[in-house]
């Protein structure tokens, strides 16, 4: 039915949804240009990203003969135009894929002069996005030696098309991605790290800053006579805080909503700050619960052990009734009693 | 045979294991408790004590000889111990007179308690109650009229007239009907036959706080009775009878324990949230207190309109108000506070099992802060709430540098603060293929603190002795002084031979004598203190005792039992 329809308007094939195209993109017209065949295809190929299979080719075009499709695929294969990727059907048996050369990108014709090794090796590459691949990942999937690899590799690294990037976890392990790419916080370690190195102060200042933002809020509010709207009012949302940082110029990189609350999490552990997740409304629509953050106040100034010199000892384990550590000579004892 | 022998050991270890794991004394704890009762009463109780802790329960004929005492001595020691409860006595079995003594470790750290307890009863009833509590705790178990004699003696002799035997004995039955002193009496009708040995019974509930009628005539005779310092336990002095030659009194200490558990349950209100909630937890503890509950773990359960009506005469809140502060209360404190109804606009319980985890809690993050860092701190909390990470999941989420952070863990697994869990790949346990875990576990901690807290207070003790004998001779010749220069104030002599006395003492020896009185104090003040986590400690221990397993390896077991119960119990 939409072939005969199809028929009837061969023209337009190109602005065809790719529904009708697949199904009926075809033409009983013996006398099909070749060069119309290969612009018929290569619309194939573009409305499917993933490639087209012979199969769908050859339900596209089932008047042209099999030299003639190949023959243009193999037209479109020198001049660039398309891919072709080998792939196994469901049944099992082998067949090929066309797929469309990413014609937009730059590094495609910067590519054209490369030879086949560093196009697989740039494909793969590519493919691993923000995460990177692994080297031995790369020569277990190409099957290329080390050494050829190594080659392929910095020959893609001068021309700038590849970056190798050092993950925190693993210093020695590179890990390769495209160059303008900028690599997941899994691997740099975020804005904790500079380099290799983890920025303790930094985090150490946030948190302290962080503490400093919500014990200001807790103050603010203490003259307040309700204990509930005392309480109430003395959270702040971790957006607020997040803006107030990136306001405050107190970090040079963008914070992330995520960088505060996992250091808000170590508040949380260090006793001094109380979390609690609200259901609110008016943030965006796929995030229906917000965190709210309060500091609080100590249980007990402090234990009793800490304020004897004993409950803070470095060698109470070695403190015995007589010997060089003993009670009676104990020089922090000494200084405790001012003798 | 040889099968036989070996399982007999074999028993012996376990009745051994199973006693110390009972038990749970540590050595420190044992050289505390023998330490206050050499300070306490003499070194010859402290040797007997030692001793019968070494060798168990034993016959009074058999210390003797092995200790090389005379019979008269250790009695007299024992009697005195057992009139404190720190030594405790039984007939062997059914059918022979041998009587053994048995040392109470648990109860000779009581004594550490002491000063508390005697300032807890200033703090309530004024000088008269502390008198009292001091008299008592002084005695071990006295007669009510005695004391009354006793106190009246101590307080005509400052306040002269002002005083009378009336106001002391309302004071005796304020005491008693706050459960802080309880009555207890010999009966030895029952076992007369085979030993004259006394048993004292607590009494029933119902009595057990009544205190005795006094007449008028007794009253009066008791206002002019020397007292008799050294009564004997057993003799009766018929001439001189009041009634309650057999109803002796002591010292209620787990009504004092927990009123001081209830003193940290407020004070850590009042930090953490303000004034008037502290004193609104004070209300529903004091009502708790007048309706006393067969199960102690939680109070009974009290509505907002009974809190309101107990705060109405002291710090009158709106009703509204104490609804509000009861819904800030109950999120806060471990959650101790827990609504069960909406009876009489919201009913509460307090959870003192809840209420004493989060005040240990407070002592043990307090300690490990100071002890080992504030970062410590965050990754021992960390594991808490997540239950177990590996180093790297540590290394990460606290956002500590891996080295330090290798460190902090390193130095509290070593003191036994985390443990370590192993879980491998394969049976061979090979280190390359295994995970390691840490863990924390709350119980740990405290055990181990309060050990700290024991092994503390010993050194404490050691040191004040220590200075003690160092200083003797300054400290004998600063009372000598004294006492003449108070002798000569009273005789009225002139201010210039008095400061010629007080010259005895050279500026260096008075320096030194100030640095001393200092440093003594620091140490009591620092003693003191240490009671209160002590008690925190201890209080948490025996609450969860029931319910956390002792070791850790059957740790999946014990609480899969435990669900069990629970679930055959509903």
């Amino acid at each position: 039915m939409t072939n005969r329809k199809a028929k009837s308007e061969p023209t337009d094939v190109a602005s065809l949804p790719s529904s009708l195209t697949t199904d009926g993109a075809s033409s009983s017209n013996s006398t099909f240009d070749p060069v119309d065949l290969e612009s018929a295809i290569i619309q194939l190929c573009l409305q499917s990203p993933n490639g087209v299979s012979d199969r769908i080719l050859e339900l596209s075009f089932p008047t042209i003969a099999p030299q003639q499709r190949v023959s243009a695929l193999n037209r479109l294969l020198s001049l660039n135009k398309i891919d072709l990727l080998k792939s196994t059907t469901p049944e099992g048996t082998s067949t090929f894929l066309c797929r469309i050369k990413d014609t937009t990108s730059s590094s495609s014709s910067i590519l054209s002069g490369g030879d086949q090794m560093e196009k697989a090796v740039y494909q793969l590459v590519k493919e691993s996005g923000q995460m990177g691949i692994w080297m031995r990942d790369i020569r277990i999937k190409t099957q290329l030696s080390q050494t050829f690899l190594n080659k392929t590799l910095k020959s893609l690294e001068s021309k700038k098309l590849i970056k190798a990037v050092k993950s925190v976890h693993a210093s020695k392990k590179k890990i390769y991605m495209l160059f303008d790419l900028t690599p997941d916080p899994s691997i740099t370690g975020g804005n904790w790290y500079f380099g290799h190195e983890f920025e303790s102060e930094f985090v150490q200042v946030l948190n302290e800053h962080c503490y400093r933002l919500l014990l200001d809020k807790f103050e603010t509010t203490e003259h307040v006579n309700d204990p509930l709207i005392r309480k109430n009012s003395s959270y702040l949302s971790s957006n607020e805080l997040v803006q107030l940082i990136n306001e405050s110029g107190i970090s040079t990189v963008l914070l992330t909503v995520q960088d505060i609350e996992s250091i808000l999490y170590t508040l949380i552990c260090d006793g001094k700050v109380e979390k609690t997740t609200i259901y609110s409304s008016n943030i965006d629509a796929n995030k229906q619960t917000q965190n709210i953050y309060r500091a609080v106040k100590p249980m007990i100034e402090s234990a009793a052990i800490v304020r004897v010199p004993c409950g803070i000892c470095p060698v109470f384990r070695d403190c015995h009734d007589d010997g060089l550590i003993t009670p009676k000579t104990c020089i922090y004892l000494n200084t405790w009693l001012d003798f | 045979m040889k099968r036989a022998e070996q399982l007999e050991e074999c028993l012996y270890f376990i009745i051994i294991l199973f006693t110390f794991q009972n038990t749970q004394m540590t050595t420190y704890q044992l050289r505390l408790g023998l330490d206050l009762i050499e300070n306490h009463f003499d070194s010859t109780s402290k040797q007997i004590t030692s001793y019968l802790n070494r060798k168990g329960p034993l016959q009074l004929g058999i210390i003797a000889r092995d200790l090389k005492l005379s019979i008269s001595t250790v009695s007299q020691c024992l009697s005195v111990l057992c009139i404190h409860d720190i030594v405790e006595y039984k007939q062997d079995d059914s059918n022979s007179k041998r009587v053994l003594y048995m040392f109470n470790v648990k109860r000779a750290l009581y004594i550490l308690h002491y000063a508390k307890c005697i300032h807890c009863a200033k703090q309530l009833y004024h000088g008269t109650g502390e008198l009292i509590i001091e008299k008592l705790l002084l005695h071990g178990k006295r007669q009510m009229s005695q004391i009354l004699a006793d106190v009246y003696n101590t307080l005509s002799k400052v306040f002269k007239d002002s005083v009378s035997i009336t106001s002391i004995r309302d004071c005796f039955q304020h005491l008693a009907s706050a459960q802080f002193i309880q009555r207890v009496s010999t009966s030895n009708q029952e076992s007369k036959q085979m030993s004259n040995m006394p048993i004292i019974v607590e009494e029933a509930p119902s009595t057990q706080y009544q205190v005795p009628e006094l007449t008028q005539d007794e009253v009066k005779r008791l206002a002019t009775t020397e007292p008799q310092p050294n009564k004997k336990f057993k003799s009766s002095n018929n001439t001189n009878s009041f009634g309650d030659e057999n109803i002796f009194w002591k010292v209620n200490f787990q009504r004092f324990f927990d009123y001081l558990r209830d003193q940290e349950l407020i004070s850590a209100f009042t930090s953490r949230i303000d004034q008037n909630a502290g004193e609104i937890i004070r209300a529903i503890l004091r009502l708790a207190e007048t309706k006393p509950q067969p199960n102690s773990q939680r109070t009974i359960k009290l509505s907002t309109l009974d809190i309101s009506k107990s705060l109405a005469t002291t710090n009158p809140l709106s009703e509204d108000l104490i609804q509000k502060y009861m819904s800030v209360i109950t999120g806060d404190v471990n959650n101790c506070v827990i609504k069960v109804d909406e009876q009489g606009k919201g009913s509460y319980i307090i959870d003192f099992q809840l209420a004493s985890t989060g005040l240990t809690k407070a002592h043990a993050q307090s300690f490990l802060k100071e002890r080992y860092g504030s970062n410590a701190l965050r990754i021992y909390n960390m594991l808490e709430e997540r239950g177990c990470l590996s180093q790297k999941q540590i290394e990460d989420m606290a956002m500590i540098s891996a080295k330090e952070a290798q460190q902090y863990v390193y130095s509290m697994f070593i003191d036994g603060i985390l443990s370590l869990e192993e879980l491998s790949k394969a049976n061979d346990f090979n280190p390359m293929r295994t995970f390691y875990f840490f863990r924390v576990n709350l119980y740990n901690v405290v055990l181990s603190l309060l050990e700290q807290c024991y092994k503390t207070m010993s050194n404490l003790m050691q040191r004040h002795t220590y200075e003690t004998e160092r200083h003797q001779k300054l400290i004998d010749k600063r009372e000598k002084v004294d006492k003449i220069i108070l002798d000569m104030r009273e005789q009225s002599v002139a201010e210039e031979q008095i400061k010629e006395v007080e010259d005895i003492l050279s500026p260096a020896e008075k320096d030194q004598i100030k640095k001393l009185d200092a440093a003594f104090r620091k140490i009591d003040l620092a003693q003191i203190q240490l009671t209160e986590t002590i008690l925190i400690l201890e209080i948490y221990l025996t609450l969860s005792n029931s319910s956390v397993p002792i070791s850790k390896k059957t740790g999946g077991k014990a609480i899969a039992a435990k669900l069990l119960e629970n679930k055959t119990q509903d």
